[in-house]
């Protein structure tokens, strides 16, 4: 009888590993070293269930991912910090996968101003 | 439509609220771990592994409206949070995926509701209940893929 279960469980033991390696959760998808990017803000949403910008570098846009809404604010960051247009440098960690234009950002420098929205993780910064 | 929903009073109110959305993701999750539970033990009885066959009139009767309640709780809750961004949601094959496989399953739902009287033969029975668990569960693997795709 317990055997009749048996295919269920094979099949939920296969497709989890199915997950891919790129994500937004997480660091797993992306790169150990910190990698920078610098360019003009195309769009930006500033809310749950994290923030992001798509920002414009030399005619490719990039998907910069921050902290989720409430770390972001709680490192300064809300809707009135930036604005489409305006420059944008980004300090994190870029997608393992060379193919997408994506990262995370540890720390976001715009308007004259720095946020890090992984203060933790902006420490290990330096010079970068 | 698209950016009406983007435009509608809750969606907005959603994305900048920091107590509330995590309150409906929590509610999302109470309401499908209610539901697939339902729809689980609901299966297994149909295809014999779980209570005796005479039970399982009985077992329907009992899950089939906690089932019924707890999707109506997942769909509202899964709106309001797709509201938040629907233009990214639609945009993700997960997603995408997650409301074909949700189609499917509610298709098959709705036929093993209407047919199961005396119409159904014994091996259709358990062949819809086996293929409503696997759906459920694909709707569900999904939608927790959904934060890990883009």
């Amino acid at each position: 009888m317990r055997l009749k279960f048996l295919p269920l469980a094979i099949l939920l033991a296969v497709s989890l590993p199915i997950a891919p390696a790129y994500a937004h959760h997480g660091w797993s998808w992306t790169e150990t070293g910190f990698f920078r990017l610098e360019g003009i803000i195309k769009s930006i949403y500033v809310g749950n269930p994290h923030v992001t910008m798509d920002v414009d570098v030399e005619g490719t846009t990039w998907r910069v991912e921050l902290a989720p809404l409430a770390p972001t604010n709680a490192a300064g960051f809300t809707e009135a910090s930036a604005a489409i247009g305006d420059e944008v440098t980004a300090i994190g960690n870029r997608s393992a996968d060379h193919g997408e234009s994506r990262m995370k950002a540890v720390r976001i420098i715009v308007n004259g101003r720095t946020y890090d929205v992984y203060p933790d993780r902006a420490k290990a910064i330096e010079g970068v | 439509m698209i950016e009406a929903l983007a435009a509608w009073g809750p969606g907005v109110f959603l994305r900048t609220s920091v107590w509330l959305y995590p309150l409906v993701s929590a509610l999302h999750i109470l309401g499908i771990g209610m539901m697939v539970c339902c729809v689980l033990l609901m299966d297994a009885a149909v295809l014999g592994l779980w209570g005796r066959r005479a039970g399982q009139q009985a077992v329907i009767a009992a899950l089939r409206p906690v089932a019924v309640a707890a999707l109506v709780v997942a769909a509202l809750s899964g709106l309001l949070l797709f509201s938040v961004r629907p233009g990214e949601y639609l945009a993700n094959p997960a997603f995408r995926l997650k409301l074909a496989l949700l189609g499917l399953a509610l298709a098959n739902a709705l036929f093993f509701i209407v047919f199961s009287g005396k119409a159904l033969a014994d091996g259709w029975r358990r062949g819809l209940a086996g293929l409503s668990a696997l759906l459920w569960l694909g709707v569900l693997f999904c939608g927790r893929l959904i934060g890990f795709l883009d």
